[in-house]
């Protein structure tokens, strides 16, 4: 960065602040930040506690709108696949109908069952928000926008999404109800099962490319996605990992969890309002992680698609679009598809998606090892 | 497989627990509640509990004349109202030696088979429901509408007809009764093909219904079952072509069976009845004669006697068992449900499956509710 | 099988039972210690083979101080029917349990039994099916009176 400070023109700031982010934010927005705040006598830590936040407060307004959206979302997708319209009243097209929901659940009584495990009934909901937010963290949606990019951006990913099974099994235990318990414990069951696939899926692709950092190994998909860089085996490892990625959010198929509302409610029958809609709102961002990792590791982040990079479009426009369509097709799985039953699903992990994915790995590191990628 | 010493199998010792899924929940059965014993996953005893819905029909049938207890009739199985309707008056009518003219004998085989069509409709809807693709309900819904349609332009109601009636049925058909009957044919021609190509091949929803609940001819005969489930169990059995009633010996058409008796062949052996349901339907639409469509009925004073006939409807088999005296109002009068016949089988057949069997056999025997508890 | 040679073979079996080939279909009127004896052979007899439980019920006849029991059977073999009555005592409404030979009179003698108080010998699970446990009563039968019907005669 040069010393002297570059004269701001604002017409300037907002074209590269719309077509590159990243570059604008790191380049203009957080010098000037950084001298604001050093200006002010902050210091070092000081200004990092102030970024922190800032991201904070951004990371949740990004969290609240994306939920908000897709709950609307869910429902006019599920609603066109059924022959019907789905909400139109509140608004045009339904689109104020999520104000509606969240103004409904606001005004909804707080119940805390007496024989509950009180903290730790409080405390679930925001566990599995907290495993959210950290994932969320590493993602870059355009070049250099990132909350934050660590060099094990990948192994950090494996390791923090396994938070959100703390967040059920806390909930489910401390409902003190046998059927949140049985809900609690066999959603637990199917998530820690298939943590396994993805993570061997994931493996293969960090493999190819060489890299654990996940901005890097989107930029390496500059010349080609993943999905076809890596051959047959792209296909097959994004397959796995949507499929996988699909029963570790509890959605789709694999919706026992809910599905236990055929008997009993699952691990959140006695949390209400807000509480419950932090649930839900969990769900959702978890829908989004999945897809946004897809698009990551197979479909070229950000990255602009072969020729069509001349049109010039931003790369968060082509990184939402792809996350956009790959959430189509979670969304599309569960309105298509009957429930698996419990054996089946864990047979499915272990007996086919896990030999799978190893063998992926293995016909994988043979083509990088063949120099292809390089 | 882990090998347990003795002293770790008293460290794993299990329970079984009781697990009850009470009269009201999601699928559309109807209020009936299931008491099961389970082991973990698997149901080991189910004990249903009826009589939610009993409201004493065959008592008020000892009050009322015997033109009055038609609508009584459209309450039990109000899914196949029609058929109900016309199980009651048929063997009213042959106690009295009542002629039906002949127009009216083919309006009620054609509003028999209308109505088989949409309760075949609303069970595929509600059986898809009940295992996850909750799109499909949708479905059977849009189909199912067309035929309520019709019927609300033929007798006003859209569920408890009350329009066949002792005598004949109690209005002539409507202008645009036959081109919609037609349009009705070409609808479900299209539509069992689309269900067959949407939810039978689906791996998910075989491997949820092959091989389950397998009920043998022998137990089905023993149990009193009819309907899909006699024949989905192998035994070519239909009281349309076995013991032809009203016109139905002029019709050509296929009795499909199946050879497992398992859940998929019970939603086979319904989907097939639905196409040849289609086939009578156009060769009625051909055939039908002019004339009236209801017989010069004075009293109805069955003779002193006993007498029995029995039906097939969309559920079954159902009949009839009256004792008159000689007078206006019958001195007994017994509804033998199809329903009540094929639930008594469940018991027998879940034993030994998961608990979402138990959902998936449930629905492939098609109860209603209504019907069992009269 | 003709409808008089079904009878005939019934006859063969206990001469007491008294038949009748002239309502809508052939009824046997059976004593009640040779039911369950003569039930066994309609039931298991490769001549008769009378496998489906068409209709089991009851009926009321307080002139007579019996209810009648009334079992409707159809064969799939031969596809003849035939109906069976026994009388049962009002005063002490017992009946030998025919649940073992057709599996669908398991539910029927229960509801006979929570509806007109008839109770079935060695009928695995006899207790009623669609009143609640605690029912005082039995409504099917001509002398039940219930405070809460109100206006009905009979």
């Amino acid at each position: 960065m040069p010393a002297s400070p570059q004269p701001f023109v604002l017409s300037a700031f907002v074209v590269q602040l719309l077509l590159h982010p990243g570059a604008a934010l790191s380049g203009t927005v957080g010098p000037a930040l950084k001298g604001l705040l050093l200006g002010l006598g902050l210091g070092d830590t000081g200004y990092n506690a102030v970024v922190a936040l800032l991201c904070f407060v951004v990371m949740s307004g990004f969290v609240t709108v994306t939920a908000l959206v897709l709950t609307l979302a869910e429902r006019k997708v599920a609603a066109y696949f059924q022959n019907r319209k789905g909400p139109n009243r509140v608004g045009p097209w339904g689109l104020l109908q999520p104000i509606a929901d969240v103004v409904k659940l606001l005004q909804k009584e707080d119940t805390v069952p007496r024989a509950a495990d009180r903290p730790i009934f409080l405390l679930a909901p925001f566990i599995g928000m907290i495993a959210t937010y950290m994932v969320l963290a590493v993602i870059p949606f355009d070049q250099g926008l990132s909350v934050t990019d660590l060099d094990l951006g990948v192994l950090y990913i494996t390791a923090v999404s396994g938070l959100g099974v703390l967040s059920i099994l806390m909930a489910g235990w401390s409902s003190a109800n046998k059927y949140s318990l049985l809900g609690g414990l066999r959603s637990a069951a199917q998530i820690v099962s298939y943590e396994l696939s993805p993570a061997l899926v994931v493996l293969s692709v960090v493999l190819f490319s060489g890299t654990l950092s996940v901005q890097a190994i989107v930029e390496k998909q500059s010349a080609q996605w993943n999905l076809w860089h890596m051959g047959p085996m792209g296909v097959l490892g994004m397959l796995i990992y949507l499929t996988a990625g699909t029963a570790e959010i509890n959605r789709a198929p694999f919706d026992l969890p809910e599905a236990e509302s055929e008997l009993t409610a699952g691990y959140h029958t006695e949390y209400s309002g807000m509480r419950f809609s932090m649930f839900q709102l969990a769900e959702f961002m978890n829908m989004f992680i999945i897809a946004a990792l897809t698009v990551t590791l197979f479909l070229g982040g950000w990255q602009p698609l072969g020729l069509l990079r001349f049109l010039g479009v931003p790369g968060y426009v082509w990184f939402f679009g792809k996350t956009t369509g790959v959430m189509f097709v979670i969304m599309w799985f569960r309105w298509t598809f009957p429930r698996v039953r419990v054996d089946q699903l864990m047979k499915l992990e272990w007996k086919i998606l896990l030999p799978l994915s190893f063998i992926n790995l293995v016909l994988v590191a043979l083509w990088a090892a063949a120099g292809v990628g390089k | 497989m882990m090998n347990l010493s003795p002293q770790s199998k008293d460290a794993l010792k299990t329970e079984e627990y009781w697990i009850n899924m009470g009269p009201q929940h999601p699928s559309t059965h109807g209020v009936l509640r299931l008491v099961m014993r389970l082991d973990g996953e698997t149901v080991l005893e189910v004990v249903p509990h009826l009589g939610y819905i009993h409201r004493s029909m065959e008592r008020m049938c000892e009050w009322d004349v015997y033109p009055q207890l038609v609508h009584l009739t459209d309450r039990m199985d109000y899914l196949s109202a029609m058929m109900t309707n016309w199980a009651y008056v048929q063997v009213v009518e042959k106690s009295m030696g009542l002629v039906v003219p002949e127009r009216a004998e083919y309006i009620r085989v054609m509003v028999a088979e209308l109505n088989r069509l949409s309760s075949h409709a609303m069970w595929f809807g509600a059986y898809c429901m009940d295992l996850g693709a909750a799109s499909a309900f949708f479905y059977g819904f849009r189909e199912r509408e067309i035929v309520v349609d019709l019927f609300e332009t033929l007798c006003g109601q859209r569920l408890t007809y009350h329009y066949v009636r002792i005598g004949g049925v109690s209005k002539d058909l409507t202008e645009d009764f036959v081109p919609r009957v037609l349009d009705i044919c070409e609808t479900f021609k299209r539509a069992v093909d689309e269900y067959e190509a949407l939810v039978s091949g689906n791996v998910i929803f075989q491997q949820r219904t092959k091989g389950i609940g397998v009920l043998s001819a022998e137990k089905a005969i023993s149990y009193g079952c009819g309907g899909a489930v006699l024949r989905g169990s192998g035994v070519k059995f239909d009281l349309r072509k076995n013991e032809p009633y009203s016109v139905y010996d002029r019709f050509e058409f296929d009795v499909p069976v199946g050879k497992n008796g398992d859940c998929f062949d019970r939603y086979q052996v319904r989907l097939e009845e639905m196409r040849q349901s289609v086939r009578i339907l156009e060769q009625a639409v051909k055939q039908i004669p002019g004339g009236p469509s209801m017989a010069d009925v004075k009293a109805i004073r069955p003779p002193k006697g006993e007498y029995y006939a029995r039906l097939e409807t969309a559920r079954g088999d159902m009949g009839v068992y009256f004792v008159s005296q000689g007078g206006t109002k019958p001195y007994r009068m017994k509804f033998r449900s199809a329903c009540f016949s094929n639930l008594s089988c469940l018991p027998e057949i879940s034993a030994g499956w998961k608990l979402a069997d138990v959902v998936s056999i449930l629905g492939s025997l098609d109860v209603v509710i209504p019907d069992i508890d009269r | 099988m003709e409808r008089q040679a079904l009878l005939d073979a019934v006859l063969a079996l206990c001469a007491e039972a008294v038949v009748d080939n002239a309502p809508q279909l052939p009824e046997v009127k059976l004593p009640r210690a040779k039911f369950r004896a003569v039930m066994e052979h309609l039931h298991s007899d490769p001549g008769l083979a009378l496998d489906y439980p068409m209709c089991m019920t009851a009926v009321d006849w307080p002139e007579q101080a019996v209810i009648t029991c009334v079992y409707h059977l159809y064969s799939f073999p031969h596809g003849h029917k035939l109906v069976v009555k026994c009388d049962a005592d009002r005063a002490d409404a017992r009946m030998p349990t025919v649940s073992d030979l057709w599996r669908g009179c398991e539910w029927f003698e229960r509801e006979v039994f929570d509806l007109f108080g008839v109770s079935f010998e060695g009928h695995p699970d006899m207790r009623r099916i669609m009143l609640t446990d605690d029912w005082v009563g039995f409504p099917l039968r001509k002398d039940y009176r219930d405070s809460r019907i109100a206006g009905k005669t009979y």
